[in-house]
């Protein structure tokens, strides 16, 4: 499948849209994750709030992939 | 608003004579209709009923042989004869005369030390084994004149140290040597004048002492396993032995047992709440939190009870102190209250958002599952879960949630026509009927998604405009209406102006209506002022419930689309193909419900909760008790 310059570029700056978000989510997981574990081994009934304190930096990758479906809404590739 | 708010609640004080008090007490603990407080009022602190410590002492012993027999016998295979709770001084009778109650701890002690020696014996087998085929008497260890060392050492160090124990000429000594794979074994026996030469030589070593102390070492090594074998069988009989009584002391009083360990819990309740009543030689005083619908039930068990002889008070509460919260919930619903004191318990002055949760958590969930497959999967899985764990932890209440939120995720299955990754409707002729299609109208999806999430946000700040106004918060409730128009504004703005949705005057006008409420908001709240930034992301937010379900269907849709030809290739493909298959789809929805599950909890929780859920209500714990083994009449 042949695709044109716009329509290339679209893509990468979606790909880029995305990678940034998954980098800066995994940035912002990697301390929550390190922080939830050490209270977790302490109080393990706190699991659940760890949990929905982890996946709260999953914002920036959702942002990430809003972006990314606008890009590819406007070069027509989705 | 009703629905959205806990139970209305009362706070009550009780005044009768100290004569009824334990019939009083005896009734409220049955009815549990009363969330009991200490008392403020200014009269003397009441103390726990006279007979605590006996009733306590007694209920540590049940407890106690309850556990040793627990370990014994399941509980579900004991039959229990339903057993009447049992008048106090009765009870205490009954107790003080189970005389097998001395014989479980007898038994349990012997056990404790036939399990102590079994393990010692056990221990000094592996010491023997150590030493088979060296000829060592461990007879001599016992010598006082002589002292006795034995550890292992890294193969390549064993050399080293005989050399450096030759080095000292005086040193009197004998040594045996044996090779335990990368390791030696060395024992040396010396006088115990030269201890010191020794411990000197082996401090530079990497050494594993063997404990010789203390163990059951006797005889030639040839024998000792042997002796050691006897000796190991004769306590696992005489383990045996006492196992089997207390098996049969648990089959026939544990069922007992319990009941009494039951009726002594509840009587150490009642006679223990008393630490919070307040007194004067003849009466006392209670007070606590009471339903509003039931005050005048309550108020017919005291006049009951007391025999019209009481002072029956509705009363305002202390400075700073808040109404406990009341679910006012169907049953089986109670699972989504678990799960909100898991977050937070609402306060019963502010909205109660559970219901709101009840309806968003299973339309999220099903929204990012859309299959019919997964969904009926995960309906057996969660059926399954609540069958195996126990009614009252966290895995059985979000399994209870998880099959409701199983049944939105099969309807939004059947619309976006998903039956494990396959489309039935464009080889049925049906594609018309397709409401979601995850490939071709990413759009409408996404669109639908952020709308879920502006009247979710909208939703939250008109609660939290209730809420500030209940508490007189004026200034803040009128920012959480100015954020409403900003938000609904702002989108139409920003659809005109990105997307061309609307003409420019309305753009504009809007634009400029969007900047003047949130000037607005900040002159009335600094604080709300500061969320209008999350007034975009938090709609945006909703965006993942497009990403993770159209994550789950691409990828489901591509297992098939890859295994699917390999099916028809040959009976050995086609067994090779579906299990592989099955892992995959298995896999893709383990990651699927899971983030499902963590992701709807979190739209509620961060996103909805966050424009007025303040929390930290305290839960209404009824005085009372939950029998499972006895039951007592109602006077």
């Amino acid at each position: 499948m042949a695709i044109g310059l716009e329509a290339a570029v679209a893509a990468i700056g979606a790909g880029i849209a995305i990678a940034g978000g998954a980098i800066g989510t995994g940035v912002a997981q990697s301390a929550i994750g390190a922080a939830g574990l050490g209270l977790i081994a302490e109080k393990p009934e706190e699991m659940g709030r760890v949990l929905l304190f982890m996946v709260i930096p999953e914002t920036l990758l959702i942002f990430g992939f809003v972006i990314a479906i606008l890009i590819m809404l406007q070069a027509g590739i989705v | 608003m009703t629905l959205l708010r806990t139970a209305p609640m009362q706070k009550v004080r009780i005044i009768s004579l100290q004569s009824t008090k334990y019939e009083l007490v005896k009734a409220l603990h049955n009815e549990g209709v009363l969330d009991v407080r200490k008392s403020k009022k200014e009269m003397g602190d009441d103390a726990p009923l006279a007979h605590l410590p006996r009733i306590s002492e007694l209920l540590v012993k049940f407890k106690s042989a309850e556990s040793v027999l627990k370990g014994k016998i399941k509980i579900n295979k004991i039959k229990f004869s339903e057993k009447k709770h049992l008048k106090l001084e009765e009870l205490i009778k009954e107790c003080e005369k189970s005389d097998f109650i001395p014989e479980i701890f007898k038994l349990s002690d012997k056990e404790r030390e036939l399990d102590e020696e079994i393990a010692s014996i056990d221990d000094s087998i592996k010491i023997a084994e150590m030493f088979r085929g060296t000829g060592i008497d461990f007879s001599m260890i016992k010598s006082d004149l002589l002292k006795f060392t034995a550890f292992t050492i890294e193969k390549r160090h064993a050399q080293k140290v005989r050399e450096m124990l030759e080095k000292h000429k005086k040193l009197n000594y004998e040594i045996i040597e044996k090779s335990l794979g990368k390791r030696t074994l060395i024992f040396i026996a010396y006088e115990a004048s030269d201890a010191n030469i020794v411990n000197d030589v082996l401090r530079d070593f990497k050494i594993i002492e063997i404990d010789l102390s203390n163990k059951l070492l006797f005889g030639s090594e040839e024998k000792l396993s042997y002796e050691l074998g006897k000796l190991r069988e004769k306590s696992l009989n005489e383990k045996g032995k006492v196992d089997s009584e207390l098996m049969k002391i648990a089959s026939k009083e544990l069922g007992r047992i319990v009941q009494l360990r039951e009726m002594l819990e509840v009587e150490v309740q009642r006679a223990s709440v008393s630490i919070y009543f307040k007194k004067t030689q003849a009466t006392f005083c209670v007070e606590g939190w009471v339903a509003k619908k039931r005050l005048a039930e309550l108020e017919g068990i005291v006049k009951r009870v007391t025999k019209n002889r009481y002072v029956f008070e509705e009363i305002s509460p202390d400075e700073g102190e808040m109404a406990p919260t009341l679910s006012t919930r169907p049953k089986w619903l109670a699972s989504f209250d678990y799960m909100m004191e898991f977050m937070s318990i609402p306060r019963s002055d502010e909205i109660d958002p559970t219901w709101i949760f009840i309806f968003s958590f299973p339309i999220f969930y099903g929204l990012m599952v859309s299959d019919v497959g997964y969904g009926i999967a995960s309906f057996i899985f969660a059926y399954l879960l609540t069958k195996v764990t126990d009614q009252d932890g966290l895995l059985y209440h979000t399994a209870k949630i998880w099959q409701i939120a199983a049944v939105a995720a099969i309807f939004f299955g059947l619309l976006s026509d998903q039956y494990f990754g396959f489309q039935l409707g464009p080889q049925l002729g049906l594609s018309h009927l397709i409401v979601f299609d995850w490939f071709t109208n990413v759009t409408s999806v996404l669109l639908l998604a952020i709308g879920f999430g502006l009247a979710q946000v909208i939703l939250g700040l008109v609660f939290g405009f209730f809420n500030k106004m209940h508490h007189k918060e004026k200034k803040l409730a009128f920012s959480k209406i100015t954020s409403i128009i900003a938000i609904l504004t702002g989108t139409i703005a920003v659809a005109g102006g990105l997307f061309g949705m609307f003409s420019g005057g309305v753009t504009v006008a809007t634009a400029i209506v969007t900047v003047i409420a949130i000037i607005l908001t900040a002159l009335l709240s600094g604080i709300e002022a500061t969320e209008t930034l999350n007034l975009i992301t938090h709609p945006l937010s909703y965006a993942r419930l497009l990403g993770f379900g159209m994550a789950s269907v691409i990828i489901a849709s591509l297992i098939d689309k890859w295994f699917t030809p390999s099916l028809a290739a040959g009976p050995i493909s086609f067994v090779l193909t579906l299990i592989v298959f099955i892992l995959l789809h298995f896999f893709n929805m383990i990651l699927t419900i899971f983030e499902g599950i963590v992701q709807s909890a979190r739209l509620n929780f961060v996103e909805f909760f966050s424009k007025f859920f303040a929390g930290g209500g305290v839960k209404f714990q009824p005085f009372g008790y939950r029998r499972k083994y006895t039951r007592e009449d109602r006077d």
